[in-house]
């Protein structure tokens, strides 16, 4: 096709304006096809880049969308399948008087909606009248008849309401579904415009878009406006929470992202209580009311005591609070009842009756079998049309009769004659293209090289624009944009991030009158609330996962440095007596042999070895059973390589390097690094509300190191990879001590961190420091991180009493196990009621420090020092002291949890009784 | 007319204690027409540490309470005094044919024609509901109905017929089902309890497009003869209505293939068994449970007063 004026061909050459179908794009004026007037500056911006550019712009776009982890979870996977967010460079541009028409044709549906929902669940004059046939409400599961008669504040039924919208071939827009119970997207448009602007920052400034910030400032400050006016004397600034039913939810990123950029804390069902009519928020300082909830989980499941009871995603107790009038949901519980396309054909007249008005936006043609005429019409019409369920269903999806054999389209007739009230017919919709930048030969989902094919072109692809209405304090506002899913291929009918769509950022252009607005608007990122919402205390749960966040972090730590450590001596890359052989050091000087045989590097290593074991790296003698033979299934190679290494290693075949490799990275060995790193990840994701895009984009750089290798690593390899994971592992941490908030969060992360530190320390200690091996030491410094320390302390060369005093009882050094001892009793002093935990901790340092005047441990240390290899005598107060120590990890682990954490065994069950 | 009173106390043991206990009781019987509660009390142990009374969505009385403290058993002892007039029920031949009854809600329910309050209010009844799900299997039910429900034939002749035929059809049987037990298996294997056979006469009405709903409540049962009266032997009851336009709502009990007399106490009724649960719950720990529930229904002699 032929482009006017001057239209780059490789850009177009692959774009196909259809006549059956709008394009957003162009216009055929007469036998021409030119650009539409509102898409020249920003196109041929576009097309004065050389297409190097446009697929590295392309490349930076979903680098950026993988850096921020914006997922999209299609299936409820355990383990998380997370589909990275898909975003195309090109945004849709609507014109400033187009978007004026959608703007006030939405805020009239919402008006609309939201009377109909307060007659519904009111006064019902609606059924009485027959504006709505009875059979759509009484036949709908989505009709919570426990909340027939509950008021809302300011009669608000729907905060957040979501249309979507589609154009037909003569340009007009078309209402095809209305989203009323939670509807999701308006956080993944945010997160599109602050990844598209970045990628595309000159045309985004020069092409005059609407700011969206704005919407979701005002959505903000009216969710605090709904607070219930009860708030007692002396109570708080109202507690408003996100609820979602957790991160194993298709959308739970963007609940996450909401519940950030609002600084809203995320909570889930079991966070929440009722007592007498009132939500709490279960913290660690005990109960705090929650005044407004802006739920994501759908309202059926809101309340296992009065809606379903087989919800264990709900708040027993909620609906009565709402009764109450003690808490505002928004959307209100029972807002999904108008999702049904039943409903569509009332619309028109609803309007005049309801508002006086004319609706502004026509619905797709819908017949609802219910009504004996227009059932008649689509059964006489079936052919063309597309069959829904009239009430929402989870098994029935939307059937194209066009598709179907005529045997099937029989059988549906006879359905639908048999049970007219559960159908609807709608016509179908040739909706609008718009273009779509696609790469030659790239594999949807994965990360794009630099170095791909440059070969850029523009294609055709059916698009569907999702739009957001919010309620604000002077009335509804419309988001100045939206959420565009592009249909997956040339003619794919649905349009569904579920079936692997993708989407684009919407540009709604400001009129050439309107002021710019202020500079202050970082596209896509909120000012800080202003709502004085005071610093939160943590609720139980998220304390809980901070807390186990950091200690597997911690775990994968101490593995990923065992494992280096020990793979370097079984693979013979350092000698008996370490690298660490001590330049200068005199061997009289009372050192130990420098020039050890193999034989002399064994016990270190079997020492390190069992360590190894005692992680949870390797199987324990006492496993053989144990090694799940699970992972001898599925779960990839690396799971098949880490069965061999279990097998091998439980028939006594002597340890290769290969073996510990595959073990150290085999998902199924518990304690292995990849397994840790998977834990870290899946309680990050837990926590992502509190976590700051940096620190975000740090986890998710460890995802790639969660991996197991397609096949056993070489030596190299393994160091290499146990490298890189420690190097992210101490950004991480670093990060951690840098930039988080000193809250209970942090708190519990460091308590968890430090509990894991010291019970590896002691282990650590335990099978090396007093081992007459020469390489024990050296060893034990590697685990530690303390090579450079004790060169830089003592020159004179590796001697155990030093060492003791570097890694065991200096107060200074927070890989020593004495700090750890210290950190803990600061942090849980801090804790609500923490005091007499620190008391165990206290005395457990005092032992320590008792220990290094202790004769007996000094004389040992003098022993040991002076002994040749083998020979070794125990210090049992040594012993003890360590033991203690790290059973001392385990007794402030349950102080911790009894007193703090949710507790699982603690779920709510319903109970029915004849 | 006949006076009672009815002892319904529901027992929880738990094997751990429950932290956090609410409940929501439909144990006060309703006033109808012929029937009035003249006394009605509720003990909790462990005290409710917050009790109120409402009525629900279906006009039911509802109590609703909560227990803060923890316990490891629950105990709800309701204490009702009732008196049931006799009942005098529509001709079954004179009542009009079925087809009209299923042609008046569904033109009224589609907005075709006006409805009248009581009617609309019947539409409530008329749709598949948590436990009468019905959708694909609703040809099932409908046909296992229509052997009853011939062309023309009155309402309240074909609603006897099909009491009898699912009396003749099923049997009584307590250990095959479970307060959870689905309707579509009931069917198939041709078994259960009232609560059952209730719910599989609502499906195959619902089916024919009429509109049913399940009433709860107790039936006064004889002792075996030459035996006193057993305390808690008896057990709560259901059965079914059916709206018959000018006539109202008819009842009929399939379990005993009868229409309910001053024997049958009303409590409440809903949609289906879900909607009016004599004790419903959501507990906070807990462990396991078991639940023991006692019903004695007692007959008062004319003129006896005796305190419950």
């Amino acid at each position: 096709m032929q482009v006017q004026p001057h239209s780059p061909p490789e850009l177009l050459a692959a774009y196909a304006a259809r006549p059956d179908r709008y394009d957003e794009l162009c216009q055929r004026i007469g036998s021409v096809v030119v650009l539409r007037p509102h898409w020249r500056d920003f196109f041929h911006s576009l097309a004065d880049m050389a297409p190097a550019e446009l697929a590295a712009r392309r490349v930076a776009l979903r680098r950026q969308i993988h850096e921020n982890g914006i997922t999209y979870n299609v299936y409820a996977d355990p383990r998380g399948f997370q589909r990275p967010w898909e975003l195309d460079l090109l945004p849709l541009m609507l014109p400033s008087a187009e978007w004026a028409q959608i703007e006030a044709a939405v805020i009239q549906r919402a008006m609309l909606f939201n009377r109909i929902l307060a007659d519904l669940y009111g006064e019902q004059t609606l059924l009485q009248q027959g504006l709505i046939p009875p059979a759509l409400i009484f036949g709908h599961s989505g009709f919570l008849r426990p909340l027939v008669g509950a008021k809302q504040p300011g009669d608000l039924f729907l905060h957040l309401f979501a249309v979507d919208l589609a154009r037909s071939p003569d340009g007009r827009w078309w209402v095809v579904a209305d989203r009323t119970q939670a509807p999701s997207g308006a956080g993944y448009a945010l997160e599109n415009r602050s990844v598209l602007a970045r990628a595309l920052p000159e045309l985004y400034r020069s092409a005059g878009v609407q700011p969206l910030v704005p919407f979701f400032e005002g959505f903000r400050d009216s969710l605090a406006a709904l607070a219930p006016a009860d708030a007692e004397e002396g109570e708080d600034a109202p507690l408003i929470v996100v609820m979602t039913p957790g991160p194993y939810n298709e959308t739970y990123f963007e609940h996450a992202f909401l519940a950030r950029e609002m600084g809203f804390p995320l909570v889930e069902g079991q966070d929440l209580t009722v007592r007498d009519e009132t939500v709490f928020l279960r913290t660690l300082d005990g109960l705090r009311r929650v005044h407004v909830i802006l739920r994501r989980v759908d309202d059926i499941w809101c309340d296992p005591l009065e809606l379903r009871d087989d919800s264990a995603l709900g708040v027993a107790g909620l609906v009565g609070a709402v009764r109450a009038g003690r808490v505002t949901v928004a959307n209100a519980l029972g807002s999904g009842i108008l999702e049904t396309g039943a409903l569509l054909g009332y619309l028109p007249r609803l309007a005049e009756q309801l508002l006086g008005q004319k609706l502004r936006m026509p619905s797709v043609a819908t017949w609802w079998c219910g009504e004996p005429a227009a059932c008649a019409y689509a059964l006489e019409h079936l052919r063309e049309l597309v069959v829904k369920p009239a009430y929402p269903s989870a098994s029935a999806g939307p059937v194209f009769c066009r598709d179907l054999p005529e045997a099937e389209l029989e059988a549906l007739a006879a359905r639908i004659a048999a049970r007219p009230f559960d159908f609807v017919a709608q016509e179908m919709v040739n909706i609008s293209q718009a273009p779509v930048l696609a790469v030659d030969g790239e594999a949807p989902g994965e990360l794009p090289s630099e170095a791909e094919a440059a070969a850029c072109s523009l294609v055709a692809r059916n698009i569907a624009l999702r739009v957001f209405v919010a309620a604000g304090p002077d009335g509804f506002r419309v988001l100045p944009g939206g959420l565009t899913r592009v249909a997956s291929g040339a003619d794919a009918r649905v349009v569904s991030m579920q079936q692997g769509g993708s989407s684009k950022d919407v540009w709604v252009l400001r009129s050439p009158a309107a002021a710019r607005p202020a500079a202050r608007i970082v596209p896509g990122q909120l000012a800080p609330s202003e709502h004085g919402l005071r610093e939160l205390s943590l609720s139980s749960r998220v304390a809980e996962n901070f807390f186990w966040l950091g200690r597997y972090s911690e775990r994968a730590d101490a593995a990923a440095r065992l494992g280096r450590e020990t793979l370097a001596r079984l693979g013979g890359l350092i000698g008996p007596a370490g690298e660490l052989s001590m330049v200068g050091a005199s061997p009289a000087g009372g050192g130990f042999p420098q020039d050890g045989t193999k034989a002399d590097d064994e016990p270190t290593l079997a020492a390190l070895l069992a360590l190894c074991r005692r992680a949870g790296i390797l199987p324990t003698e006492g496993e053989e059973g144990a090694a799940p033979d699970a992972d001898e299934g599925g779960d990839g190679g690396g799971g098949n390589a880490g069965g061999a290494a279990a097998r091998a290693l439980r028939s006594h075949v002597p340890l290769s390097v290969a073996l510990l490799a595959s073990a150290l990275f085999d998902p199924a060995r518990s304690g292995s690094v990849v397994a840790n790193l998977r834990m870290v990840l899946g309680l990050a994701a837990q926590v992502r509300d509190r976590l700051s895009p940096d620190s975000w984009r740090i986890y998710n750089r460890l995802s790639d190191f969660a991996e197991a290798p397609r096949r056993v690593p070489s030596l190299g390899d393994a160091l290499h990879r146990l490298d890189d994971s420690l190097l992210s592992l101490v950004t991480l941490s670093g990060f951690v001590i840098e930039s988080m908030p000193r809250d209970a969060g942090w708190r519990f992360l460091s308590i968890g961190r430090r509990i894991e530190r010291l019970q590896f320390l002691a282990a650590a200690l335990s099978a090396l420091l007093l081992s007459p091996y020469p390489g024990a030491l050296r060893a034990l410094l590697a685990l530690t991180d303390g090579e450079i320390r004790y060169r830089s302390r003592h020159a004179r060369g590796l001697a155990p009493q030093p060492v003791a005093e570097l890694v065991m009882l200096d107060g200074d050094n927070p890989r020593a196990l004495r700090y750890q001892l210290e950190s803990l009793a600061e942090h849980v002093r801090l804790l609500p009621e923490g005091e007499a935990l620190a008391e165990p901790l206290n005395r457990q340092r005092e032992r320590l420090d008792a220990l290094s005047l202790c004769d007996c441990f000094v004389l040992e240390l003098d022993g040991r020092a002076r002994r040749e290899a083998g020979g070794a005598r125990h210090c049992d107060t040594l012993q003890a002291v360590l033991a203690d120590t790290w059973a001392c990890g385990n007794q402030l682990a349950d102080a911790l949890s009894h007193r703090y954490f949710t507790h699982l065994d603690a779920r709510s069950r319903a109970t029915v009784s004849l | 007319m006949q006076e009672y009173d009815v002892r319904h106390d529901t027992t929880y043991h738990y094997d751990s204690p429950v932290l956090l206990s609410q409940q929501i009781a439909h144990l006060r019987p309703r006033e109808v027409a012929h029937q009035q509660c003249l006394s009605h009390e509720l003990a909790i142990e462990p005290p409710a540490s917050v009790q109120r009374e409402r009525r629900d969505f279906f006009g039911n009385p509802v109590t609703a309470f909560a227990v803060y403290a923890p316990h490891d058993r629950l105990l709800v002892r309701a204490r009702s005094r009732i008196r049931v007039d006799a009942r005098r029920w529509p001709e079954a031949a004179s009542s009009l044919a079925w087809e009209a009854a299923r042609d008046h809600l569904r033109d009224g329910l589609s907005g075709h024609a006006p409805l009248q309050d009581d009617a609309r209010d019947a539409g409530q009844y008329r749709f598949g509901s948590p436990f009468v799900p019905l959708g694909e299997a609703s040809a099932t039910y409908a046909d296992y109905a229509l052997q009853c429900f011939t062309p023309g034939r009155p309402l309240v002749e074909a609603l006897l017929a099909l009491s009898a035929r699912i009396h003749a059809d099923f049997s009584f049987d307590p250990e095959a089902t479970s307060v959870a037990t689905p309707v579509a298996q009931v069917f198939a294997e041709r078994r259960g309890v009232c609560q059952d056979f209730s719910h599989l006469m609502i499906a195959c009405l619902r089916a024919l497009g009429l509109a049913a709903r399940y009433v709860s409540g107790y039936l006064l049962t004889a002792p075996p003869p030459g035996q006193p009266r057993l305390i808690g032997a008896d057990a709560s009851h259901a059965w079914v209505a059916v709206w018959c336009p000018g006539r109202g709502w008819v009842e009929v009990d399939p379990t005993n293939d009868l229409q309910p007399g001053s024997g049958h106490i009303t409590i409440a009724w809903g949609r289906d068994y879900g909607d009016v649960s004599p004790l419903r719950g959501v507990i906070l720990g807990g462990g396991g449970h078991k639940v023991e529930v006692a019903v004695t229904v007692m007959p008062l002699e004319e003129g006896e007063h005796a305190p419950v």
